[in-house]
């Protein structure tokens, strides 16, 4: 319990940072941008026009949804997930790579506690400081939507809207946290988040204007894409299978590492 | 005598490269023991398998008569570790990283804490970023003695700390000695070792060459001998019992010498000496004289 109330009381200013800046961004978004956007519809839809095609799905723009309440909302948590993407990496890297970025690992470990029990207090950790984003963002389009006054396209879509970036962030712990566990050095952690989270969005990217339906697989970004649930109204039931297992088996493979791995000296 | 730490034949190979090979020692209750051998011969090795920060190829290693491999928990409770080089988390001050080491432990370290930090004269509320190696390590000397521990063990842990806060640490180790705790005290400098030591275990490559004790050590009282002739003169090798290793090249010799220093002298003065220069040999020139012939030493005594 001890390494789990250390980390996250060394999670506690950037958890917060992140949490407020996503939160925040959202509210722009649906409070600023997107009443702007509608007051100003003709002008938007001319400049879409004169955008190239292969632009517009590159960076999920589609102009017959963004007009819509849901429309605009997926179309933004496509950024949410973005950053959501970047806040679960750097928060993975900052629980897992502590001791090998500070080089005091040898501290940790020759502590009377076994490797595994210090292995799931820092995933609780870093779990916990997910899900502190995942339920203030959850009150934040709630709060949003109910201002709205609409009725959602489908029962449950709302849901999604709320899970997607929390969802996406788990993905990208458990990926951040096997490079966390399996590199040599972890040198800067922003540096890393970013190469991440853009890595994947650019993935995605690619995958959209490609258009062949099983390289959807080779793009995180979009396993819980929202963009679907407005044409389904859920998530895409085999990407949230492979995001399931990828979750498991990431979490099994960096449990075996952090078990069984010699710790050199500093 | 309870053995405190058992190792047989412990091996541990890093892919193909040599850690140690077949390590076999045995360290007694209450005992000061002494882990000498030249950088990358296997002593940091040893420790950190015997820590569980490593883990073994074959052989067995034991703490207390538990094992280091499965029963590392257990054993931690009642050993603290003291690195050669110490690193702590960045932003902490050492008293928040000592409390958070103390967690760890089932007792209240609080008023330990504060004794070792005044014996020592550390001040506590400074982040572990700003202080020097020195304090850095005095940090390392508290979170490795905090818990008053049975077992401790000290990898090379005298770099970096002044000659008098050396003499300081040896007194807070021979306290804890003399309370019941025993130490493996790991080291390349051979007057460390025999400062406090009351067994030595000597290793070379890998292998424990010979074990022994302190006293027997500094019975072989060993002299390293360079001296100088003029011009012209060829230098000779003293015509007295002790002188081993004689080496001459042009106008300088040297050797080892282990016997009467006054006859030394007597002898060398025939020569015309234009320098000389007598020190204590080096461990790895000790080794290489003291253990040429190594194998016939194997398993110590």
């Amino acid at each position: 319990m001890n390494v789990y109330k250390f980390e996250l009381k060394r999670l506690w200013g950037s958890v917060l940072t992140w949490s407020v800046t996503i939160a925040l961004m959202m509210l722009f978004l649906m409070k600023g941008f997107y009443p702007a956007m509608m007051g100003s519809r003709v002008s938007v839809e001319k400049i879409f026009a004169n955008f190239p095609p292969e632009m517009l799905v590159a960076f999920g723009m589609d102009v017959n949804r963004m007009f819509s309440y849901e429309g605009f909302l997926s179309f933004s948590n496509i950024y949410i997930g973005l950053l959501s993407a970047m806040m679960a990496v750097s928060i993975a890297l900052q629980v897992f790579a502590r001791e090998k970025r500070d080089k005091c690992t040898d501290f940790l470990l020759t502590r009377p506690i076994s490797r595994s029990e210090v292995f799931w207090a820092k995933f609780f950790a870093g779990l916990t400081s997910l899900s502190i984003f995942g339920i203030l963002y959850g009150v934040v389009v709630l709060f949003d939507f109910n201002a709205q006054n609409l009725t959602p396209l489908y029962e449950n879509s709302l849901v999604y809207y709320i899970l997607s970036p929390f969802l996406t962030m788990l993905l990208f712990f458990i990926l951040a946290t096997v490079y966390a566990v399996y590199s040599k050095r972890v040198r800067t952690i922003a540096g890393a988040a970013t190469a991440f989270a853009f890595g994947a969005f650019i993935l995605s990217a690619i995958v959209d204007l490609l258009e062949k339906d099983f390289l959807r697989f080779f793009a995180p970004l979009d396993y819980f894409n929202t963009g679907y649930v407005l044409e389904h109204g859920s998530f895409d039931f085999p990407l949230v299978i492979t995001a399931l297992v990828l979750f498991v088996l990431g979490t099994a493979v960096v449990f075996w590492r952090y078990n069984t791995h010699d710790v050199q000296a500093a | 005598m309870n053995p405190i730490i058992e190792t047989n034949k412990l091996t541990k190979y890093y892919g193909k490269s040599r850690g140690i090979i077949d390590l076999s020692l045995t360290v007694e209750e209450g005992e000061i023991f002494g882990f000498i051998g030249p950088n990358g011969a296997g002593k940091s090795t040893t420790i950190r398998t015997l820590l569980g920060l490593i883990h073994k190829t074959s052989g067995e290693a034991k703490i207390f008569g538990l094992d280091c491999a499965t029963q590392g928990k257990k054993i931690l409770e009642e050993v603290g570790y003291l690195p050669s080089e110490v690193f702590y988390y960045e932003n902490m001050k050492a008293i928040d990283l000592l409390k958070y080491s103390a967690s760890f432990y089932a007792k209240d370290c609080e008023g330990r804490i504060k004794t070792l930090a005044e014996a020592l004269e550390l001040d506590l509320t400074r982040k572990i970023e700003d202080m020097s190696t020195g304090n850095k390590k005095k940090v390392g000397i508290i979170q490795g003695l905090l818990h008053s521990p049975k077992l401790i063990i000290l990898d090379e842990p005298t770099s970096g700390l002044d000659p008098l806060m050396q003499r300081r640490f040896f007194d807070l180790i021979k306290e804890e000695n003399a309370k019941g705790a025993t130490v493996l005290f790991s080291s390349h400098i051979l007057s460390e070792v025999q400062r406090i030591c009351d067994r030595v275990a000597i290793i070379k490559e890998g292998r424990i060459i010979q074990t022994q004790r302190i006293s027997d050590l500094q019975k072989n009282n060993y002299k390293k001998v360079s001296f100088e002739v003029g011009t012209g003169v060829t230098p000779l090798e003293p015509a007295l019992e002790g002188v081993t290793n004689f080496d001459a090249h042009e106008q300088k010799a040297s050797f080892l010498f282990n016997g009467n220093v006054h006859l030394l002298l007597q002898d060398l003065l025939q020569q015309t000496l234009t320098n000389i220069d007598i020190t204590d040999p080096s461990l790895e020139e000790i080794f290489m004289h003291y253990y040429a012939d190594s194998s016939s030493l194997e398993g110590g005594f």
